[in-house]
C-alpha cells in the first residue's frame, strides 16, 4: 500500500507539474526577479544540433516553471537552515538584504581616480570641482560574522585624485536606515542631512522642506534575488513646489517630470527618478532666479539626489559616462560657470572599467 | 539531456511513462529505444549517427566475431577508433610536440558524450561473444536497446549484456519496481543537487581567494572527494533507479568506497563497473595474479595506467591511475597485513590518500598540483587560517558533515528505523520537491563524468 501511494504520489508530481508547465499562460516579466523571462525558442534542426535550442528550452523551462518563485523562496530558506552565511553572494540581516561587494579591484580604484583627473584637465580647470563617495550599504554593517569590503583602502587610494577637486566626505551623514531593506539604493527621504553637508560645502541653496510620498510594495533589486520574504517595502519621494514645477529634458525618455510614476510596479521601480538612469539628462528649476547651474557625473544613485539639490540651481545636467563616451557626452554640454560634481559609489569605483572617459 | 534537469523529470520523463504505459508490450522496447535517441540527440544532436553507426557495426559484426581471433581484434580496433580520435588526438598530439619540438595542431574536438561508456560496453558484447555464442543478442532491437537506453547511456554503470538479457526481454511494468526505482532515483538526484552542486559552489569560492592557507587546501581536498563522489555516485543512483522502472537491474556502482579500510578495498567499492570490466577484460587477459611476481605488477600498473587514461586525456589522470596502481601492489606486497589490525588506522590512511587521489584528479597542472600538495601539508610558509577561510568553513560545515553521513553506511541504519519507514515516502517526495526548487534556481551543472 505505502509503495502504491508513493508512486501515485510521485506521478501526480511530475504529471501534474508537466501539464500545468505546459497549458499555464506565461508570464513575460518576472517583477521579483526584475528580468525578462525567457521566451521558448523557434526550433531548427540546426538549432537543436548545436545545443543552442536545447539551451533555449532549458532555461525556458526553468523560467516558466510551475510555482517558480515559491520554489526560488524555498531553496534560500534550505540554505540559510544549511547555516550557509551567503546565498549567491547575498546575505540577509536585520531586516535588510545585503550583496557582497566584486572583489576589491587596486587597479580600477586606481584608474577611477585617473579618470576623474583627466575629465578635470580637460574640460574643467579652475572651475568649482567637487567629488563624493556614497558607501555601499555594507560599509554600515556592524556584524564580524560577514566578511568586509576594504572600504578603508578604497577611500585612501582615492589620494590620486587632483587636490584642486574637493572631497565632500558624506560616510557621517548615511547610516544602514539610510537604504532600502530590499534594495541597495539609498533612501530619498533620507538624504536630507547628506545634501545639507553637500550644500554647506558646495554652496547652494538649501530646503528641508519637503512632503513625503509613499508607494508600495516596492521590490529591490535584491529582493528577487534572494527570495526570503514575501512581502515588498515602501518607496519614498519627496516633493516641493520646486520639484512639481522641475521639467526634464531626457535624451533617451520623452517623460519631462521629475517622478515617473509610471515606472512604479514595473521591472525597475527605482526608475521613479528621473525615469531612471540615462547617458543625458537635464533638470531645470523653473522657480528660481538663480543663474547657478550644477553638472552632476553620476550611477544611479544620483537618481534620487539630484531632485533634492535643485532647490540651489537653475539647471543641472547628469551625465552618466557608463552609457556613453565622455567626448560625446560634453558636446552636448555648454561649459559657463558651474558648480561639477562627481557622485559615484563605491561598487561603481571598484568596478570603473565601465566609465567610458578615453 | 542530463537527469538532474527540469527537463528529463517533468517533461522527458512524464512523456516516456506515458507512451510506455499506452504503447502494447511488443512496442514497449522500441519506445525505449527511440526516447533513448531522442534523450541522447538533446544532449549531444550532431554525434548521435557515431552512436548509431557503433552500435549497428557491432552487433554485425558480433555474429561472426565467435572463436575468430582476428575479427575480434579487428572488432576492438575499429570501436576504439572513434574513442582515441576524440578523446585522446589532441593529447597524443600535445606529447609528439612537445618531444620532438614540432607544432602539428589538430581542430578543437568535443567528445560525444557517453563514448568511453558505450564503447567499452560494445567490446565486453563482442568480447563475450567470442568466447560464447549464447551471450548473443535475438535481434538488432535488443541489441540497441542494450547498448542506447538512456538509463545507462551516457555515464554507465558500464553493464555487460549477459547480465541484463532477460531484463530486456521482459518488458513490464509493476509498483514494486516503480517504488524501489523512483526512490532510487530521488537519492541520486539529491546527492547531484543538494550535495555535488552545492560542494561545487565552495569549490569556485575557495580557488577564488587572494589569500591562501593550509587550511583552504585542506577544505579543497575535501571538497573535491565530496564533489566528484555524489556526482558521480549520484549519477549512477539514478541511472539505476531509472533502470529498475523500466525493469532493469542494473549492477551497483559505489558500496561506499569512502568507508574502506584500504585502497585494495575503496577499488572494491567505487566505480565497481570500471574495475571488474578492466579486471575482466585486460587484467585477467595479461596473466592477472597467476603468473610471475614481476608480471604480476607489470599487469597491475599497466591496468592502472589504462584505468587512468580513460578517466581523461591528460597526465594526472595517468599519475593518478598509477598511484592507485602503485599504492596496490604495496598493499598487496606487505602493508594490508597490518592495515586488517587497526581499523582507526586503515580507516585514517585511505581516507588521506583518497583525498590526495582527487586533488590529483581535479588539477590537470602538474606545477599547481605541487604547490597544492606543499600548501596542504604546511610546506609552503602559509598561514594556517584566515577569516575568509574560516568564513567559509562555517558556512559549509553542516552541509560537509551531512555529506561525510550519506558517504558513510550510516544511512542503511538510519533506513531501518521504524519512524523513517513511516514517514519514507514524505520525506522522499519533499526532497524531490527541494531538489527541483534547486534545479528552478540554479543554471545548467553537467555531470563531472560526463567528459570521461
Amino acid at each position: 500500500m505505502k509503495e502504491k501511494i508513493f508512486v501515485i504520489s510521485f506521478m501526480i508530481i511530475i504529471f501534474g507539474a508537466f501539464f500545468i508547465n505546459i497549458f499555464a499562460p506565461k508570464k513575460e516579466i518576472s517583477i521579483y526577479e526584475r528580468r525578462k523571462l525567457a521566451k521558448m525558442p523557434e526550433i531548427t534542426i540546426e538549432g537543436l544540433i548545436n545545443k543552442v535550442d536545447t539551451t533555449r528550452i532549458d532555461k525556458y523551462i526553468a523560467d516558466h516553471f510551475l510555482l517558480r518563485d515559491k520554489l526560488r523562496s524555498l531553496k534560500t530558506n534550505v540554505e540559510f537552515l544549511l547555516n550557509k552565511s551567503d546565498v549567491n553572494n547575498l546575505f540577509y540581516y536585520d531586516n535588510y538584504y545585503f550583496k557582497y561587494e566584486e572583489k576589491y579591484s587596486e587597479r580600477q580604484i586606481e584608474a577611477f581616480g585617473e579618470k576623474i583627473n583627466y575629465i578635470y584637465n580637460k574640460y574643467f580647470k579652475n572651475m568649482n570641482v567637487y567629488y563624493s563617495v556614497i558607501p555601499e550599504k555594507n560599509y554600515y554593517l556592524n556584524n564580524t560574522k560577514y566578511k568586509k569590503f576594504a572600504y578603508n583602502n578604497l577611500f585612501e587610494s582615492l589620494d590620486n585624485i587632483n587636490e584642486d577637486i574637493t572631497y565632500i566626505d558624506i560616510t557621517d551623514t548615511i547610516n544602514l536606515d539610510s537604504y532600502y531593506y530590499t534594495d541597495h539604493h539609498l533612501r530619498q527621504d533620507k538624504l536630507i542631512p547628506t545634501v545639507k553637508k553637500m550644500a554647506s560645502v558646495m554652496n547652494f541653496e538649501f530646503t528641508d522642506n519637503y512632503k513625503v510620498d509613499i508607494y508600495e510594495p516596492f521590490y529591490g533589486a535584491y529582493y528577487g534575488q534572494l527570495p526570503i520574504k514575501n512581502h515588498g517595502e515602501k518607496l519614498y519621494t519627496l516633493n516641493n513646489d520646486v520639484i512639481s514645477n522641475a521639467n526634464v529634458y531626457n535624451i533617451e525618455n520623452p517623460y519631462d517630470k521629475i517622478y515617473n510614476y509610471e515606472k512604479f510596479g514595473t521591472i525597475d521601480s527605482y526608475d521613479i527618478f528621473l525615469s531612471g538612469a540615462t547617458a543625458y539628462e537635464e533638470i531645470y528649476n523653473n522657480t528660481t532666479a538663480s543663474n547657478k547651474e550644477l553638472i552632476i557625473f553620476r550611477d544611479s544613485y544620483t537618481s534620487s539626489f539630484a531632485p533634492l539639490m535643485l532647490n540651489g540651481y537653475k539647471k543641472i545636467t547628469l551625465l552618466d559616462l557608463r552609457y556613453s563616451n565622455l567626448d560625446y557626452l560634453m558636446k552636448m554640454v555648454d561649459i559657463k560657470n558651474q558648480d561639477i560634481l562627481f557622485l559615484y559609489s563605491t561598487s561603481l569605483i571598484n568596478g570603473s572599467d565601465v566609465l567610458r572617459v578615453y | 539531456m542530463v537527469f538532474s534537469s527540469l527537463t528529463f523529470i517533468y517533461y522527458f520523463l512524464p512523456i516516456l511513462l506515458i507512451l510506455y504505459f499506452i504503447f502494447p508490450t511488443k512496442l514497449k522496447s522500441c519506445i525505449l529505444i527511440s526516447m533513448s535517441f531522442i534523450f541522447y540527440f538533446y544532449g549531444e544532436g550532431k554525434y548521435i549517427l557515431i552512436l548509431l553507426f557503433c552500435s549497428i557495426f557491432n552487433y554485425l559484426l558480433a555474429k561472426k566475431v565467435h572463436n575468430k581471433k582476428s575479427i575480434l581484434i579487428i572488432g576492438i580496433i575499429i570501436n576504439l577508433l572513434p574513442l582515441i580520435y576524440f578523446k585522446y588526438t589532441n593529447f597524443l598530439l600535445d606529447n609528439i610536440n612537445l618531444i620532438f619540438n614540432t607544432k602539428i595542431y589538430f581542430k578543437n574536438l568535443i567528445m560525444p558524450i557517453g563514448i568511453s561508456f558505450f564503447t567499452f560496453q560494445n567490446i565486453s558484447y563482442l568480447v563475450d561473444v567470442y568466447k560464447n555464442k549464447k551471450e548473443q543478442a535475438n535481434n538488432l532491437f535488443e541489441y540497441l536497446l542494450y547498448i542506447t537506453f538512456f538509463a545507462q547511456l551516457v555515464a554507465g554503470p558500464i553493464v555487460r549484456f549477459t547480465d541484463i538479457k532477460n531484463d530486456i526481454q521482459t518488458r513490464k511494468l509493476n509498483f514494486a519496481n516503480l517504488y524501489l526505482g523512483i526512490k532510487r532515483f530521488i537519492i541520486g538526484l539529491a546527492k547531484k543537487v543538494l550535495i555535488a552542486n552545492n560542494i561545487g559552489v565552495l569549490i569556485n569560492s575557495l580557488n577564488s581567494i587572494t589569500d591562501k592557507t593550509v587550511l583552504l587546501y585542506i577544505l579543497l581536498a575535501i571538497a573535491y572527494t565530496i564533489q566528484i563522489y555524489f556526482d558521480f555516485s549520484g549519477y549512477s543512483d539514478m541511472a539505476i533507479g531509472l533502470g529498475k522502472m523500466f525493469n532493469f537491474n542494473f549492477m551497483e556502482n559505489f558500496n561506499y568506497p569512502l568507508s574502506a579500510k584500504s585502497i585494495t578495498d575503496f577499488w572494491r567499492r567505487w566505480h565497481i563497473s570500471l574495475s571488474s570490466w578492466f579486471k575482466d577484460y585486460i587484467y585477467i587477459p595479461l596473466g592477472g595474479n597467476r603468473t610471475t611476481k614481476l608480471k604480476w605488477f607489470r599487469n597491475i600498473l599497466i591496468v592502472w595506467a589504462l584505468t587512468g587514461l580513460w578517466h581523461g586525456a591528460s597526465w594526472n589522470f595517468i599519475i593518478w591511475g598509477l598511484y592507485f596502481g602503485i599504492i596496490l601492489i604495496i598493499e598487496k606486497i606487505f602493508l594490508k597485513k597490518f592495515l586488517d589490525k587497526s581499523k582507526i588506522i586503515s580507516r585514517l590512511y585511505t581516507t588521506i590518500l583518497v583525498l590526495i587521489s582527487f586533488i590529483i584528479f581535479s588539477i590537470t597542472d602538474m606545477n599547481e598540483l605541487v604547490v597544492f600538495l606543499k600548501s596542504m601539508f604546511g610546506l609552503n610558509h602559509l598561514p594556517f587560517a584566515n577569516f575568509e577561510t574560516l568564513y567559509y568553513l562555517k558556512s559549509y560545515l553542516i552541509l560537509i558533515i551531512i555529506s561525510f553521513v550519506f558517504a558513510y553506511p550510516t544511512f542503511k541504519y538510519i533506513e531501518k528505523n521504524k519512524i523513517f519507514k513511516i514517514m519514507e515516502p514524505i520525506l522522499y517526495l519533499f526532497i524531490l520537491i527541494i531538489s527541483t526548487a534547486y534545479l528552478v534556481d540554479s543554471t545548467f551543472n553537467p555531470f563531472l563524468y560526463f567528459r570521461f
